[in-house]
């Protein structure tokens, strides 16, 4: 178990291309952090800085107090798993799981103790003579945990692993990986582009785009706080809705719909650009003076996502029934306006 | 019908053409058991069988010398051809380091340059280091191939990054992954490129007649070609073909031996013969 800490972390491959930009980050023992972001914001770069696989341009990496920087991933203590399993073709899932404790000179006796903690946990010990083409796409996930697990390492990296796994077997390794992080209470890394693995696994999650951390906070607080549009457009789904318009006092106009806002100070009656957020679970039907028209409906069983229209801006509406509305219909929605957050249209940044 | 007759004329075709193939072998080692007189009949078969012909070469030349040099220089040609230009197109393949295009790109140029060009340049190399009539000569110049190093790092950029990083994170050197990870899976590329590299170097007849003059240094192709027109067969076609065969015989033991291996790592290669 280790803390980590990243101090001005730069990465550039030539001179014009930062990929990462002074990224700072303390990562406490034992926490799961998880780093999201769209493709290319830098996520698995920031992943493979402190493993050691990629070089850094500038800054400094501490793995439980130590100064890492020069030191090779063999030294860091650190374990990998990766999305394509990684597992060496060539070995059984025994050898997998032991091969990097031989290099490491483990006594045989320790190496078969600790394959067999591994096996019972991960529920891999039939496997342990296959060959990782004979396994399914979850199996060999788990024997790529469990060769991070028998290292019992300070830290755990995880760089997208439930990625080229089906929906259901990625819920399934979802609760597994939170699970095994409950019983190891070991320092977790995890990299994804899924808000919604962010969301469930994450003590804390870091918002990457371009390189740079939007915001960083608890699941909860990035859902329910984001600080800038992007962050608010990021995670949540389906995504909040956003309307372009002006903010006049405390009377928000845009195409189609003209709210007045309850806890906005600014009395200036100036008017302003205003990017109106609200997520989709946050609009009502059935009541209130906004008409909008019914693109499509789609039904979830316990849920409806209703597409709509409100004078040509696309928005999406989570309802919690289940409830069936043709295309083109006109339905009355309201905005819940305590709900409802405000952004600087051309900085993106939230206002409230 | 008309499918059966097809097939049937393409059989006859293919079978004619194989035997043409064949024959010459089946007439080479024919010759060698016959009777000298009945050597240059058309058929294989004589009237009776002997081993005179082997019988007579072997006392001429030492052909067992020839074979142990030849064992020899093949053996540690293509272990060294198989080390070295893995290595090298691991690098080629895998690490991030100035100039490595270039350095590629004068490899594949080599490949253009016909052996024969470089043949007075590397024979003054060899009198300049000394090595006329030695092992080094023979050894030396081929303990890299271009060729092995295109298909190793052709073959080595197919292998998947996740693989490498999770080698090094387990604590593997660059020459481990190389030797523990990659050359375990690339036994097709291996098995090419020491199958057609010792093919190569145990056929080469050219450069050992210029490096190699003393009778305990040659080589198998060297001796027999020596022996078949140099003068000491005296005309006698079927010692000459006895010493042919001699030569030919543990190559194509080696490729019948290999030959599954050979064809399947031809095709996963991507290799054309």
């Amino acid at each position: 178990m280790a803390s980590v800490q990243l101090k001005n972390l730069k990465k550039a491959y030539t001179k014009d291309n930062l990929v990462i930009d002074d990224f700072s980050l303390d990562i406490s023992d034992g926490e799961f952090l998880v780093l999201v972001g769209p493709s290319g914001c830098g996520k698995s770069t920031i992943l493979r800085m402190i493993a050691g696989l990629e070089d850094i341009t500038a800054g400094e990496i501490f793995i439980d107090g130590n100064l890492v920087n020069d030191q090779p991933p063999k030294n860091r203590d650190i374990a990998m798993v990766f999305q394509n399993y990684a597992l060496y073709p060539h070995m059984n899932v025994y050898n997998n799981l032991a091969f990097g404790l031989k290099l490491r000179k483990f006594p045989k006796q320790e190496i078969a103790k600790r394959v067999k903690l591994a096996a019972n946990i991960l529920e891999i010990g039939r496997y342990l003579q296959k060959k990782p083409k004979e396994l399914s796409g979850g199996e060999r996930q788990r024997v790529a945990l469990g060769r991070a697990i028998v290292r019992d390492p300070k830290v755990f990296l995880f760089d997208e692993p439930l990625s080229n796994l089906d929906a259901k077997l990625r819920v399934q390794m979802r609760a597994e990986i939170k699970k095994l992080h409950n019983e190891l209470q070991t320092t977790m890394i995890y990299v994804t582009h899924d808000q919604v693995e962010a969301m469930t696994m994450g003590d804390r999650i870091v918002i990457l785009k371009d390189g740079i951390a939007q915001q960083i906070g608890s699941p909860m607080e990035v859902y329910q706080v984001p600080s800038n549009r992007f962050v608010g457009s990021f995670i949540g789904s389906p995504a909040m809705n956003f309307i372009e318009g002006d903010l006049t006092g405390n009377v928000f106009e845009g195409p189609g719909v003209k709210v007045e806002l309850t806890d906005i100070e600014d009395q200036s009656n100036q008017k302003r650009s205003i990017t109106l957020g609200i997520r989709p679970e946050d609009i009502s039907i059935g009541q209130g003076q906004i008409t909008a028209q019914v693109i499509v409906t789609e039904p979830l069983g316990s849920e409806t996502i209703i597409h709509i229209k409100l004078a040509d801006n696309p928005l999406v509406i989570k309802y919690p029934q289940l409830v069936f509305y043709k295309p083109g219909e006109k339905i009355i929605i309201n905005f819940n306006t305590a709900r409802i957050m405000l952004f600087d249209t051309h900085t993106g940044k939230r206002l409230k | 019908m008309k499918g059966k007759i097809k097939k049937l004329f393409l059989l006859s075709l293919l079978t004619v053409l194989a035997l043409m193939f064949i024959y010459p072998f089946f007439w080479m080692i024919g010759g060698t058991l016959k009777p000298e007189i009945e050597v240059m009949n058309f058929s294989p078969f004589g009237s009776s069988w002997s081993l005179d012909s082997y019988r007579i070469m072997l006392g001429k030349i030492p052909l067992f010398r020839a074979l142990f040099n030849s064992i020899i220089v093949s053996l540690i040609s293509t272990v060294s051809v198989l080390v070295l230009s893995s290595m090298t197109g691991y690098a080629l393949a895998r690490l991030r380091f100035r100039g490595r295009s270039v350095i590629f790109n004068i490899i594949l140029f080599t490949m253009v340059l016909p052996f024969q060009l470089t043949l007075i340049p590397l024979y003054v190399l060899m009198v300049k280091f000394g090595w006329v009539d030695t092992y080094a000569a023979l050894i030396v110049p081929y303990t890299i191939s271009a060729f092995a190093i295109l298909l190793f790092r052709q073959f080595f950029m197919q292998v998947p990054h996740d693989l490498i990083d999770a080698a090094r994170i387990d604590g593997l050197s660059e020459l481990g992954i190389l030797f523990r990870i990659f050359w375990p899976l690339s036994k097709p590329a291996l098995i090419t490129v020491g199958i057609i590299h010792y093919m190569g170097i145990w056929n080469e007849a050219l450069w050992p007649m210029i490096v190699v003059r003393k009778l305990s240094m040659m080589t198998m192709p060297q001796m027999v070609a020596l022996y078949a027109v140099g003068g000491q067969a005296e005309s006698q076609v079927g010692t000459q073909l006895a010493a042919a065969t001699l030569m030919s015989l543990p190559i194509i033991i080696i490729y019948l031996v290999l030959q599954r291996h050979f064809i399947a790592s031809m095709a996963s290669s991507g290799l054309k013969g």
